[in-house]
């Protein structure tokens, strides 16, 4: 009824303006900008102008609590990062982080989402169990991670057997940024299993079925059908979290609580603590921008690289 | 691996409950922590010392406001995925299936908008709201975030593996690219509009920074923000915040679980027939 | 190739037109509120951060302060937390819409008065008729820098040490430690198994409080080597070495007095803040509080709050009444019962009446003094602990002199 309604309106219309607005409907040019119209009006007020905004901070001398006797200094900020040593020990602990933890998490949520496909008894359940960490308060998980990881405990006592030293792992300069790792893969491994998830949700069937038909075995569907299928999404999964790796705060804030930030004796800083501990700490607004916008090419180099070897060709 | 898969049955629930207990063990530790008093925390003690007094605090201290609270939360969170449903989609789609110049400079523009640490454009996000007269309104607290680059990112990927012989037969059928957008690809892509809004829901539900900066009065606050204000002590009382953790977890737990059902597996052989 | 680029000059303008656009659009604010004919009240708003007791005693000063200012509506604005307050306060000024006073603690004040955030209150005083002479000389001090006032004091207290009753008495110890030698005698005592003798937080605060014990102190940052420092240091170094001491991190914890209420250490540097805690972390401990030991002299840090006028506050003098206020006998009482010592001379007295346990920290409260820190308060006090850090738990193998050497380079 309402189906035909609206034909009826549109016939109204005259046949002109119906076949006008099914070319607009149907041109990839208009359609393409008024289907992001929305996402840029939004971007452009909300994102692109307080950005350009703190981008001109980099270049001042800038007074978090007094903004109003910024300064121009060119690029002095720049030139200071750059020479500080910390910038590039932090940046090599963000590093570090991503490369240690994105395929680690990138596998285990692999797993995990192949795990809760299949017909499994109460696996509504399980699904929601694995997706916990990521929904949980970050810093209630590692304060309970803290509990579990201090000297003496039966966990550091497994470690110990394992060669590693029998301590309270994040006040150790040695493990307090593996500890990082373990906290960052259990918490973004439930974010890699849903999209997986999904994805595993959207290959068509008929795809497996024309695979059995040849004959294929198991592992060679998995390796010729659903690899490549979820590869556009392995490639989202391992962008995203590289970003969410450098961006990662909440849990290195819990850990370095009461003391300074990237404790034990900045064992734990990253880029993102670095730009929090001078703009924000400090109040040095104009050089944490920099640090960011630096920050910001380095990652966005390497999410160009990735594309270009993850990405599909298009 | 290929046909033994039967015979590994019991294996793959042991395997799976052993890594569920895992990964659920900080919440129980998270909900244990909330029931004991302050004296037992770090010590694991009977369940006769436990308590429901940090939740009861809650409901019964005229500094908190819950229900309100959550009323605030609904809202926003509300709000905040219906702009996403409908935004991101649409971004997404013209990523991945159309033709049109600009195109690949607006792919960039949403992946740069992922990498920028959200507190290094707080200020001046706060004197735009505050200049449009939108502090402690949900104007404020909804209508920047109806986007989020990451969303779009992940529906373009999303987007693309949807195979190009669906839209053709669309425009067999008589429908414009419009149409087929709305009519076979947004149904089809079910899985991951489902994921996107777990996502955003958790997400905006959980945020902190963002709500606590925008709107600081108690009758605006949000759940998070709520939860965090109002100290009785010096130092922190652990089992409290750990109370406050669960409170405002346990609907995003439910939203989970109640949605989770809706993967089912290969839900696309609907449209692929034909 | 020249298209692409034509495009994203075009997008160039396009964002900078709108930029400029915008500028210009937040340029005109509208004018700061009138001052209000006679008749009208002026509103003054105060932001804290606190608990909910705090807020509720501030409510109740809202609601009376017309008794003595008729022409001031106080607003109370409760931030979730300090952080939160600075995160906001930048957004907050450029919108106009930032509280007129605060109350904050002298740990960081220095830096914030020193990067010019507050309003010197002198000619203030001198206008609003507010009397200071109700607080004493060493209150005023820590909020007077550079010869000028800051701050209304609210409240002080002297640092000091804790001791585990229980612990000492098994441990057939007599009279408690005036010194940090005997400190480390009865250190070596109590220190059994899991159990350390000494609870040394490597933070900055209890640092302090070492270095003043020493007849030492930062300076401002002007004397961050000076020998009695490096002797303060070496003696916490010594003690580490000697296997008398833990850090709350080491053991797993966040802060010293989380190891002292699960005793695990049995003596700490702390300050009134542990009552309260203790009384629910471990209702049944028995503790002592003394003045914090000598090194060579008496010298501890005072903590001490302050209501202090904001540089962009809308009226100044009516923000400074209003800070007054705070001070007035039964707002300090009602603090007094949370366990603040007011800085109020004449109520000073009865505080120590109601809080007996920390009757033996009175005579410091001649004697302690401001924490003293450079300008860059918290980059400083950051480096000191990430130093410290690197030595207690990284093993970097620096000496006391080499530590406080490579920050003093840092801070001229």
């Amino acid at each position: 009824m309402s189906e035909y309604s609206s034909k009826h309106v549109g016939a109204k219309g005259g046949k002109i303006k119906q076949s006008w607005l099914r070319s607009l409907a149907d041109s990839d040019k208009t359609l393409g900008w008024l289907f992001t119209l929305p996402f840029l009006i939004l971007w452009a007020w909300w994102f692109l102008y307080p950005f350009i905004q703190s981008f001109v901070r980099s270049f001042q001398d800038a007074n978090f609590a007094a903004l109003d006797q910024a300064k121009f200094i060119g690029l002095e900020n720049y030139t200071a990062i750059l020479h500080d040593k910390e910038f590039f020990r932090a940046l090599l602990h963000s590093l570090e982080i991503v490369v240690i933890s994105i395929p680690i998490q990138t596998l285990l949520g692999l797993l995990l989402a192949i795990l809760v496909n299949q017909k499994l008894k109460g696996k509504g359940i399980f699904r929601t169990v694995f997706f916990l960490p990521y929904i949980t308060s970050q810093i209630a998980i590692t304060t309970v991670f803290m509990m579990m990881f201090k000297q003496g405990t039966f966990l550091t006592d497994f470690f110990g057997v394992l060669g590693f030293g029998n301590v309270t792992w994040f006040a150790d300069t040695r493990y307090a940024l593996l500890f990082v790792c373990i906290l960052f893969i259990f918490q973004q491994a439930g974010f890699t299993m849903i999209v997986y998830l999904s994805g595993l949700q959207e290959i068509p069937k008929d795809l497996y079925e024309a695979g059995e038909i040849d004959g294929a075995s198991k592992w060679n569907k998995f390796r010729y059908i659903t690899v490549p299928y979820l590869k556009p999404i392995t490639f989202f999964i391992v962008s995203v979290s590289t970003i969410a790796g450098f961006q990662i705060y909440d849990q290195i804030a819990a850990i370095s609580r009461y003391g300074a930030l990237g404790s034990p004796a900045g064992a734990t800083s990253t880029v993102v603590t670095y730009f929090y501990q001078h703009g924000i700490r400090y109040m040095n607004i104009g050089y944490g921008s920099a640090a960011v916008v630096l920050f910001f090419i380095i990652i966005m180099l390497i999410t160009y690289l990735q594309k270009k070897f993850l990405d599909e060709k298009e | 691996m290929k046909t033994r898969i039967n015979s590994n049955r019991p294996f793959l629930y042991i395997g799976t409950i052993i890594l569920g207990l895992l990964f659920a063990l900080p919440f129980l530790y998270t909900i244990y922590t909330s029931v004991i008093p302050m004296r037992y925390v770090n010590t694991l003690t009977s369940p006769a010392n436990w308590t429901f007094e940090n939740f009861k605090v809650f409901f019964t201290n005229d500094a908190y406001n819950v229900p309100r609270w959550f009323l605030n939360t609904v809202i926003m969170t509300g709000a905040v995925v219906l702009g996403n449903l409908v935004i991101n989609p649409m971004a997404g789609f013209a990523l991945a299936k159309l033709n049109f110049r600009g195109k690949g400079l607006i792919y960039w523009i949403v992946v740069a908008t992922m990498m920028v640490p959200y507190h290094m454009i707080l200020i001046p996000v706060y004197v735009n709201v505050a200049q449009l007269g939108w502090l402690n309104t949900f104007w404020g607290l909804t209508v920047p975030f109806l986007y989020q680059g990451l969303y779009i990112f992940m529906l373009r990927q999303f987007f693309i593996s949807v195979p190009n012989e669906f839209l053709e037969a669309a425009r067999i059928d008589g429908l414009t690219k419009m149409g087929a957008f709305w009519r076979i690809v947004y149904p089809l892509a079910r899985s991951s509009l489902i994921t996107m809004s777990i996502l955003a829901f958790a997400g905006t539900w959980n945020s902190y920074l963002i709500p606590s900066t925008l709107a600081n009065t108690p009758e605006m606050y949000v759940l998070v923000v709520g939860l965090n204000s109002v100290k009785d002590m010096f130092f922190e009382n652990t089992p409290m915040i750990m109370a406050g953790v669960v409170l405002s977890t346990l609907p995003i737990i439910l939203f989970f679980f109640l949605f989770q059902r809706q993967y089912i597996e290969g839900i696309s052989n609907a449209g692929v027939k034909g | 190739m020249g298209k692409v680029n034509k495009k994203i000059s075009a997008m160039l303008v396009l964002c900078l037109a709108l930029v400029v656009a915008l500028t210009a659009c937040g340029g005109n604010k509208s004018a700061d509120n009138k001052e209000g004919a006679s008749g009208e009240k002026v509103t003054v708003n105060f932001g804290f951060w606190g608990t909910a007791q705090d807020l509720e005693i501030y409510q109740k000063a809202a609601d009376t302060i017309s008794e003595k200012y008729p022409e001031i509506e106080l607003k109370i604005k409760q931030y979730p937390s300090s952080e939160q307050f600075w995160n906001t306060l930048p957004g907050e000024i450029a919108a106009g819409v930032a509280p007129d006073f605060i109350k904050m603690s002298n740990e960081g004040a220095y830096e914030y008065i020193n990067k010019g955030l507050f309003t010197p209150i002198d000619d203030l005083v001198q206008a609003t008729g507010v009397d200071m002479g109700r607080f004493p000389d060493t209150s005023k001090k820590i909020w007077n820098v550079d010869g000028k006032q800051y701050g209304i004091p609210n409240s002080d207290m002297p640092a000091m040490f804790f001791i585990n009753e229980q612990m000492w008495k098994d441990a057939g110890l007599g009279d408690y430690p005036t010194t940090w030698d005997e400190v480390i005698e009865a250190a070596k005592v109590l220190n059994k198994g899991n159990v350390k003798g000494i609870i040394v937080n490597l933070d900055a605060f209890h640092i302090t409080n070492y270095v003043k014990s020493f007849g030492g102190g930062w300076g401002n940052g002007k004397t961050i080597n000076s020998p009695e420092n490096v002797k303060a240091l070496e003696l916490i170094i010594d003690m580490y070495n000697q296997g008398i001491a833990v850090t709350p991190k080491s053991a797993g914890f966040g802060w010293d007095g989380e190891v002292f209420a699960n005793s695990l250490g049995a003596m700490s540097t702390g300050g009134y803040w542990y009552k309260g805690y203790l009384k629910d972390a471990n209702p049944d401990m028995k503790y002592v509080a003394i003045p914090v030991p000598k090194g060579t002299t008496n010298g501890s840090t005072m903590s001490s709050d302050a209501y202090m006028v904001l540089k962009d506050a809308k009226n100044k003098e009516a923000a400074l009444k209003a800070a007054y206020y705070m001070t007035n006998d039964d707002t300090q009482t009602a603090f007094m019962d949370l366990g603040f010592n007011p800085a109020v001379s004449s109520l000073s007295e009865k505080y120590f009446e109601k809080n007996p346990e920390f009757k033996a920290l009175q005579p410091a409260l001649e004697y302690s003094t401001d924490y003293g820190y450079p300008t860059d308060t918290k980059r400083f006090t950051d480096e000191l602990v990430k130093e410290l850090e690197g030595l207690v738990l990284g093993g970097s193998g620096k000496t006391a002199q080499q530590i406080l050497d490579d920050i003093q380079s840092q801070f001229q």
